[in-house]
C-alpha cells in the first residue's frame, strides 16, 4: 500500500475505534466490549486459534479466485476477441449472471457435498461472472487499430493474447476480482457456518452461540482487517502490473 | 517492390456490395515513397490494409517483392493513425516489440537500435510509457518500432495528421532522414496535399466512393525542406487541388 494512503487509513481505524468505544461505554453490555479488551483477547488467541481459522478461510477465497481466473480470462478474452462466439456465449452469461449465487447452494451441497470444495465453488460462482464480463468488455473496447501492427507482422493468437488482451484486460480484470471479492467474503462467511470445523465463520458463529463475545468480535476485526490487505494487495498488484495508467 | 494490379475491395457480404476501391493498379519501385491522397473515405486505409494483409476479402493482384502478401513470410511495417503504440509498455518495449514478435530467436542488435533512437532523438525518453509522451515523441517513437524492425515495405496511415504544424514539419523531416538512410520502400496515406508533396516521391491521387486512381505524379519536389519557396509549389497545390475535387465538377 502506498505510503500516502495511510495516514488516511490509521485515521479512518482510529476514528472507528472511538465511535466503537464510545458506544462500548455508553452501552456498558458484554454483548459490546470495549475494543481494548478485544484486542487483548485477539492478541492472546490469535496465533493458537484464529490464525489457523483464517489461514483455512483464506485458502478457500484463493482457490475460488484462482479457479474463476482460470475459466474467466481465457473465456472473456475468447468473447471480447471472436464476436461470434460471443453471440452464442453472450445470452447463457446474461441468463445465468443475475441469479443470487448463494441460491444455487443447496443444489451445490447435493453435487459436492459440504466439505472445502462445495465452499470453492461458491466463490468461483460468485467471481467468475464479474471476471468473464470485464475481460471481454475491455477486449471489446479495444479499437481494431491496436491490432494491426501485430497482425501486420504475422503475430499468433497466443501474441496477441501475451501482447494486448492480456496487458489491455488487466486493470478491469483487478477491478473486477474487487468488486466481487467483498460479496465473496460474505458468502465464504455463510458457506462456513456449516460442514466445517475451520474458517473464520465458523470462528465467529461458535463464539456467538457459546455467547463469548470477546472471541466474535476478534474474528469480525480479523475477518475485516483479512478483507482489507486482500485489497491491498490488489492495489499493490495494479501499482506493480498497470504503472502505465498511474503514472498517466 | 510492391505491385499492385486491377485491385477491387469492397465491404459487405459480397465485396461488390459496397465497393470502395476499384480497379486500382500502380507500383512502387524498391526504395520508393508513395503518397496516397484522396477524398475522405476514398479506400485509402482499405488499400493499406490490403497491403499489410489484413484485409483479405479483395479482388485483383497485390504482391510484394514478386510475391502475394502473407505478413507471416514478409516483414511488413504498419504505422496507424494512432501511431499503434501499446500504452501498457514503455518507449523502449514499444520500439523492440515488433522484431522481437518477428524474429524471437533473433539475438537483440544493440548498434542498431542505439542508432535508430539516436537518430530519432529519443535516448532520454526509452524508460517513459506513451501517456507520458508528447504526440510528437510518440509518432518517434512508431518510427522508430517500424524502422528497427527493418521491413521490406513501410505503410503509414496518416500518421502526423494529429500532429499540430510545427510538430508535423518537424517529424516530417526526421521521416526523411530515416529515408535517406534506410531507404525503405514506403506507401504513405495522408490527407495533406503539403505532406504528399514533401513526403512522396510519386503521388497516387484516388477519387471519391469507390476510390480508383485519378492520376499518378512524378514529384519534383520530394524531400524539399523550402516547400513553400519553391516556384513549382503554387502550381502543383493548385494540380492537386482540381484533382481532388469531384470528377463531375472538373468536367
Amino acid at each position: 500500500m502506498r505510503r500516502a494512503a495511510l495516514k488516511p487509513l490509521l485515521g479512518g481505524a482510529l476514528l472507528l475505534v472511538l465511535v466503537w468505544q464510545v458506544i462500548s461505554m455508553a452501552l456498558n453490555m458484554p454483548l459490546v466490549p470495549s475494543p481494548l479488551r478485544v484486542g487483548q483477547n485477539l492478541y492472546d488467541i490469535f496465533a493458537p486459534s484464529v490464525s489457523v481459522h483464517l489461514w483455512h478461510s483464506l485458502e478457500r477465497v484463493a482457490a475460488g479466485l484462482l479457479l474463476a481466473m482460470a475459466a474467466g480470462l481465457p473465456l472473456g478474452m475468447m468473447m471480447g476477441y471472436y464476436p461470434g462466439f460471443d453471440r452464442w456465449v453472450s445470452p447463457l452469461l446474461y441468463l445465468t449472471y443475475p441469479a443470487p449465487k448463494i441460491a444455487f447452494l443447496p443444489v451445490v451441497l447435493l453435487l459436492s457435498g459440504v466439505g472445502d470444495f462445495s465452499k470453492i465453488l461458491l466463490i468461483f460462482l460468485i467471481i467468475v461472472f464479474q471476471i468473464v464480463i470485464a475481460v471481454r468488455d475491455a477486449v471489446r473496447m479495444l479499437p481494431a487499430e491496436t491490432f494491426y501492427p501485430l497482425l501486420s507482422l504475422g503475430a499468433s493468437f497466443p501474441t496477441i493474447v501475451r501482447e494486448i488482451l492480456w496487458p489491455a484486460s488487466l486493470p478491469k480484470l483487478l477491478t473486477a476480482i474487487r468488486v466481487a471479492m467483498a460479496t465473496a467474503v460474505s458468502v465464504l462467511f455463510f458457506t462456513e457456518t456449516f460442514g466445517t470445523e475451520y474458517g473464520m465463520g465458523y470462528f465467529i458463529m461458535d463464539a456467538w452461540l457459546r455467547v463469548n463475545y470477546l472471541e466474535m468480535y476478534s474474528g469480525i476485526v480479523v475477518l475485516s482487517v483479512a478483507g482489507l490487505l486482500l485489497f491491498a494487495l490488489l492495489d499493490g498488484l495494479e501499482a506493480r502490473f498497470c504503472r502505465w495508467r498511474i503514472t498517466r | 517492390m510492391i505491385e499492385v494490379v486491377r485491385l477491387c475491395a469492397g465491404y459487405g457480404e459480397a465485396a461488390g456490395d459496397r465497393p470502395v476501391l476499384s480497379d486500382i493498379s500502380f507500383r512502387v519501385p524498391v526504395g520508393g515513397v508513395c503518397a496516397v491522397i484522396g477524398p475522405s473515405g476514398c479506400g485509402k486505409s482499405t488499400l493499406l490494409r490490403i497491403l499489410a494483409g489484413l484485409f483479405p476479402g479483395y479482388r485483383g493482384e497485390v504482391r510484394i517483392g514478386g510475391e502475394g502478401v502473407d505478413p507471416k513470410r514478409q516483414t511488413i511495417g504498419f504505422i496507424p493513425q494512432d501511431g499503434g503504440l501499446f500504452p501498457w509498455r514503455t518507449a523502449e518495449e514499444n520500439i523492440l516489440l515488433g522484431r522481437r514478435v518477428k524474429f524471437p530467436s533473433e539475438q537483440f542488435d544493440r548498434a542498431a537500435f542505439d542508432e535508430v533512437v539516436e537518430r530519432l532523438g529519443l535516448q532520454g525518453l526509452l524508460g517513459r510509457y506513451p501517456g507520458e509522451l508528447s504526440g510528437g515523441q510518440r509518432q518517434r517513437v512508431s518510427l522508430a518500432r517500424a524502422i528497427f524492425l527493418r521491413p521490406d515495405i513501410l505503410l503509414l496511415d496518416e500518421p502526423f495528421s494529429a500532429l499540430d504544424a510545427i510538430t508535423r514539419e518537424e517529424i516530417q523531416t526526421v521521416f526523411l532522414s530515416l529515408w535517406r538512410r534506410y531507404a525503405v520502400t514506403t506507401i504513405l496515406v495522408t490527407h495533406s496535399m503539403e505532406e504528399a508533396l514533401r513526403l512522396g516521391k510519386e503521388i497516387l491521387v484516388l477519387t471519391a466512393l469507390p476510390g480508383h486512381v485519378r492520376t499518378r505524379l512524378e514529384n519534383p519536389l520530394f524531400a524539399t525542406d523550402d516547400l513553400h519557396q519553391r516556384p513549382e509549389f503554387p502550381v502543383l497545390s493548385a494540380q492537386l487541388r482540381a484533382l481532388l475535387r469531384p470528377e463531375e465538377e472538373c468536367s
